[in-house]
């Protein structure tokens, strides 16, 4: 610190601060020529005044929000006695009053509003709208019963005194389902309405001035009192707004009010909107994160918030979905003209909606698309396309198989574990508590005995710290079982901990116990898994050498967790192989070998082996194990699924998951790992049956399972977020021709019975329902993106197929100029050498080249077709994919009018594009050429 | 005479200048604050900054339940408060450090300290707390009003009204402070 004297740097300062800068040096040589360092010190404070960003504490402690007043608790004002305060918040203060006259001794409430807001503007204004204010006459609205102002001017006013709790609470405490929701906030939609009639509006609707009284009858307080706190000026800039002289929360401004543009009915009409996705979702849009207030209101002015679907709970998606989406975001727009034009027109949807009629609402381009969709579908022939979105279910299909293997895996391992153990009798009887081991067991009441008796337990073996590990371990493994995947990774932790400490590193249990973490990390998904197996793998070779069986399980074990598919099918042979060499009678290991190599070739799209190996393992397995096995019931999964990828017997694959789910159900319980992977299958096989409302239903009850296990973000949880995705948009497209009845039929009678309603999102017409399908598709797309940023397992390559979803979604929905640059920066990721990238790169390429031909860019879009073209060959797609590229090029050739290269190219494609899966928009574009090459041919 | 406790009593022998008070003071508000502000943080698991106004309204909201306050001690208790919650937020920045040194004993959970202050938070909480001490010694009363604006929350109209000047004088020493404390913490911490 120097010594400068303050009243000197004072002085100094200001007088420089005055100065246009360029004046400022020259200023402070001559004012301080015999005090350098005095004039060092005011120009590094004219440096940092400037500064806004200079420190992080400014921006997270300081503040502009008033501090309360005085209690008045106990004082008279305007013939009421004030009895307690109740209410304290940016506007004023509520107490508790009486009437002091006699024979009036019924409590009310009565409002003091801040003194700041004395001015002689606002006393005039006050005076005219109260008159206004107490005509309001209406149920949901609470009445002002008096007012007036301080000898100071300080305004107050009276109101009845409602008990009753904001409508958040109200509903929360009430666990009103949706439908109950959307009426009683219909109920809040008649009084403001009301209010709108008679000309107020009232600015300020949050939570806590909608109170629901325990009858559940919503009241609206404060009706116009924002205007009142306005100020007479009208000076007031937007900078003041954003340093806090504006007392309204902003989480339920509309940007008008941020901008202080003048208010009218439609903030109302905004509030309500966020309102209505709050008491739908239990999460305010715009509530700040924290941070800065200006950030906050720059998100509302400038950012969209997601879709209150995103926001739901799992249980709710279903309902919100589509029209409630709709309804919520067109009460949300930006801009007030865009928005619903009156609160009536808001309620009148949710009515709608509530009698499951089409809603009015409608997402911004849809004249623009309809217009295109019915031209484009004049010349529609229900043959079918090519196939992109096939890709994406392939890819996303070996992710979970591997999973269901590496869960079977373990089990063997514990098996293991136990016949060795040194607690055989309390091991044995927590085997009871393991669902896998234990079928039909009621495991809830065992669950509950694990909990209490394992603390019991761990208590008695305190003296025996190595025991005590050994029971940890056996505990965390039937956690991770039961997919309790925090209480399995307190026990192998702390397991691993004593026996790191007591036993050391050359220990094997300590080597075991580290593997068993390893795997628990892989399956929860956990980007170290990989360096951890690694490392299991390193520990068991040193201590084992690397030829040995222990080695064999610690290579198939890892196998699903190595990112490259290569390198995953070379582990896991190294695998098979040493256990057919060290142990070839053991049935059982052996196909679970044979197995885990099966899933490694699934991965590697070499589907025919992959069968192979499944089979194998199925047949060496079912004389000792039984057909309602569960390895055995997951090797039949592992045949249908490799069975599905080249379309044979799908409906036998449909039958087979819902066999296994049944079981799975029965053993695993309904919210289990097991169920969900089933689900998930049974989906997949669903989509290729073209069953596909049946699917989405499907893969809602997976996703919601997997939530509920793993939380957000994991890949089991963005696979399937993709999977819906990718299925959702196959209802854009018109329905192969041979299933148009059923499929249409399948559609009207899709439901959800628990939940007693249909889900409205998905009926109407068919263009609302591709609408529907399409921003239903956008919002999976965007939550897989955001469940899978960072964790998904398998490395770069699968995060792009993950990247790709929503620009693919957009040239889906014709929004293909957004989608160019999306995948091009994707593109740009994946480096011209990496050969395990083909697949990605030709999907991406197929991708650009349809945004392109959309937009029509048909030089651009020939390119990438072209380049595409060669990179399929050397992918293992099913042929009608392989041809996809070419029949693009044909599809650019007919556009250009060069009509013999288009009917060469395209010659064939009624074969190729019989194929029920597609990339909708150009299997259209296809038909639509071919349709024309016929007519000239014709003609 | 209404019933006055502790707090108020104190408040009041502080307004008639009683030099202790404000020692007496500081701990009968600091379990109270360090409640209200660990309260919130498990009410806003997503909140990542301690809001110095709530709590600094609610521990005067729960004060007053407790015990009439005299309005003409309003002035001492928002001193007090500010004061107060300077050292329970040092004291957070400091188990933070700790935490990261990964000594062992601490007042404050870690991740209510964590939660509450962002890394570079923590290091500039500290560096203002000296530098406030330091602007103690050359203007006492932009002292004041830095603790009133960053530790009681307060606006710049209030800090005027407390300190009983105008706002214009208030927000010309603001100017002068806020870029002295920028350059004293920005050399400590380059240090």
């Amino acid at each position: 610190m120097s010594d400068n004297d303050w009243a000197d740097i004072e002085r100094v300062y200001f007088q420089a601060l005055e100065l246009p800068e360029s004046e400022r040096a020259a200023f402070l040589d001559q004012e301080c020529h015999d005090q350098p360092a005095l004039a060092e010190e005011v120009r590094q404070l004219l440096d940092a005044t400037g500064d806004q960003q200079a420190l992080t504490i400014e921006s997270e402690l300081l503040t502009e929000n008033p501090l309360p007043q005085a209690d008045r608790s106990g004082e008279e004002v305007g013939g009421y006695q004030l009895e307690e305060r109740i209410g304290l918040g940016g506007m004023g203060e509520v107490y508790r009053a009486t009437r002091v006259e006699v024979g009036f001794d019924k409590p009310v409430a009565l409002k003091l509003l801040r003194p700041e807001h004395r001015s002689e503007e606002t006393i005039r204004r006050f005076r005219a709208e109260r008159h206004i204010l107490a005509r309001l006459d209406h149920p949901a609205i609470v009445p002002i019963m008096d007012g007036g102002l301080l000898d100071d001017g300080q305004p107050w006013y009276v109101m009845p005194l409602i008990t009753g709790a904001p409508i958040t609470e109200f509903c929360a405490r009430e666990s009103l389902d949706i439908r109950a929701r959307v009426r009683l906030f219909l109920r809040i939609c008649d009084g403001v309405q009301y209010a709108h009639r008679n000309l107020v509006v009232h600015r300020d609707l949050k939570p806590s001035n909608i109170l629901v009284t325990d009858e559940g009858a919503p009241q609206l307080l404060d009706f116009g009192i924002a205007k009142l706190l306005e100020r007479g000026d009208t000076q007031h800039t937007l900078a003041e707004t954003r340093t806090g002289s504006w007392l309204m929360t902003p989480d339920y401004a509309a940007p008008e009010q941020v901008l202080e543009k003048h208010p009218t009915t439609s903030v109302d009409v905004y509030a309500l909107g966020i309102l209505l996705y709050e008491i739908l979702t239990g999460t305010n849009p715009q509530a700040s994160a924290g941070g800065p207030r200006t950030e906050q209101l720059q998100r509302i002015c400038e950012v969209d918030p997601p879709l209150a679907s995103r926001s739901a709970r799992p249980e709710d998606v279903r309902l919100i979905v589509g029209d409630l989406d709709r309804i919520i975001s067109m009460a949300l727009r930006k801009e007030p003209e865009r928005r619903y034009a009156s609160v009536a027109d808001l309620a009148d949807d949710l009515r709608r909606w509530l009698d499951e009629l089409p809603v009015r609402a409608r997402p911004d381009t849809l004249r623009y698309r309809t217009t295109k969709f019915v031209r484009r579908n004049r010349t529609a022939v229900f043959t079918a396309g090519a196939l992109l979105v096939g890709l994406i279910s392939v890819a996303a299909f070996a992710t979970y198989q591997a999973r269901v293997i590496a869960t079977e895996r373990d089990q063997v391992e514990l098996e293991r574990d136990r016949a060795q153990h040194v607690v055989n009798v309390l091991t044995d009887l927590f085997r009871t508590t393991d669902p896998t081991l234990n079928p039909g067991g009621d495991t809830l009441r065992v669950a509950e005995f694990v909990e209490q008796s394992g603390t019991q337990i761990m208590e008695d073996l305190e003296s025996q710290p190595l025991i005590r590990a050994e029971m940890m371990h056996v505990f965390g493994n039937v956690n991770r079982n039961r997919s309790q995947f925090e209480e399995a990774e307190r026990f192998l932790k702390s397991a691993l901990d004593t026996q790191v400490e007591l036993a050391g590193w050359d220990d094997a249990r300590t080597v075991r116990f580290f593997h068993s973490l390893a795997v628990l990390n892989k399956e929860m998904g956990r980007p170290e898994a990989e360096e951890m197996l690694r490392e299991s793998l390193s520990r068991h070779e040193a201590r084992y050498g690397p030829q040995s069986l222990q080695v064999a399980d610690v290579k198939l074990d890892m196998a699903s967790g190595i990112a490259n598919p290569a390198g995953a099918l070379a582990v896991a042979e190294s695998g098979l192989e040493l256990q057919k060499q060290f142990a070839p009678k053991d049935t059982a290991a052996l196909a679970a070998a044979l197995n885990q190599v099966g899933i490694q070739h699934y991965r590697n799209s070499n589907y025919q082996q992959a069968f192979e190996h499944f089979e194998q393992a199925y047949e060496l397995a079912v004389p000792v194990l039984g057909e309602r096995n569960q390895k055995i019931l997951s090797y039949l999964g592992n045949m249908s699924a490799a069975a599905g990828q080249w379309g044979i017997d799908l409906d036998r694959a449909v039958e087979t998951e819902r066999r296994i789910l049944e079981i799975q159900r029965e053993v695993h319980g309904p919210v289990s790992h097991p169920v969900a992977t089933n689900l998930n299958n049974l989906a997949t096989y669903l989509v290729l049956t073209y069953r596909i409302e049946e699917a989405i239903e499907t893969f809602l009850d997976a996703y919601s399972i997997y939530r509920q296990i793993f939380g957000q973000r994991h890949p089991q949880v963005a696979n399937t977020a993709r999977n819906l995705c990718v299925t959702s948009i196959i209802l854009t497209a018109d329905p192969p021709h041979d299933l148009v009845g059923s499929s249409e039929s399948g559609w009207s009678e899709t439901g959800a019975p628990e939940s007693g309603a249909s889900t409205t999102g998905w009926s109407g017409t068919h263009l609302a329902r591709k609408d529907a399908a399409i921003a239903f598709a956008q919002a999976w797309a965007d939550s897989a993106v955001a469940a899978s940023r960072d964790i998904v397992p398998y490395g770069p390559s699968e995060s792009v197929i993950y990247e790709m979803l929503p620009p693919w979604v957009r040239i889906q929905s014709e929004r293909a100029t957004e989608a160019i640059p999306m995948l091009e920066a994707v593109l740009s990721g994946i480096p011209e050498s990496d050969s395990t990238q083909t697949m990605n790169r030709y999907i991406i390429e197929m991708c650009l080249a349809m945004a392109n031909l959309e937009d029509g860019r048909l030089e651009t879009a020939q390119e990438f077709f072209a380049s595409a073209e060669p990179l399929a060959q050397g992918t293992e797609l099913p042929k009608p994919s392989r041809m996809e590229a070419r029949l693009g090029q044909g599809v650019v050739a007919f556009e250009r009018g060069e009509l013999d290269r288009a009917r060469e190219l395209l010659e064939g494609s009624e074969t190729y594009t019989d194929w029920i899966l597609s990339s909708p928009c150009l299997r259209a574009r296809i038909l639509e050429a071919a349709k024309g090459i016929a007519m000239t041919a014709g003609s | 005479m209404e019933t006055s406790g502790p707090v108020t009593q104190w408040l009041t022998r502080m307004r008639e200048g009683d030099e202790q008070a404000l020692d007496r003071l500081i701990p009968l508000l600091y379990e109270d604050l360090r409640d209200i502000a660990r309260a919130h943080l498990r009410r806003e698991r997503s909140a990542h900054t301690l809001n110095a106004t709530a709590l600094v309204n609610e521990a005067y909201l729960r004060l007053s339940n407790q015990e009439k306050l005299l309005p003409e001690n309003r002035k001492q208790f928002f001193l007090v408060a500010s004061r107060t919650m300077r050292r329970v937020l040092v004291d957070y920045a400091r188990a933070r450090k700790r935490k990261k040194r990964g000594s062992g004993e601490l007042p404050i959970p870690l991740e209510e300290a964590q939660i509450a202050l962002s890394e570079s938070g923590a290091d500039e909480i500290l560096a203002l707390d000296e530098a406030i001490e330091r602007l103690a010694q050359k203007n006492e009363r932009a002292a004041q009003m830095v603790q009133y604006r960053f530790f009681g929350g307060m606006t710049l109209a209030e800090t005027a009204e407390l300190l009983d000047v105008t706002v214009k004088t208030i927000q010309r020493d603001w100017l002068l402070a806020q870029a002295w404390l920028r350059k004293e913490i920005a050399q400590d911490m380059g240090e």
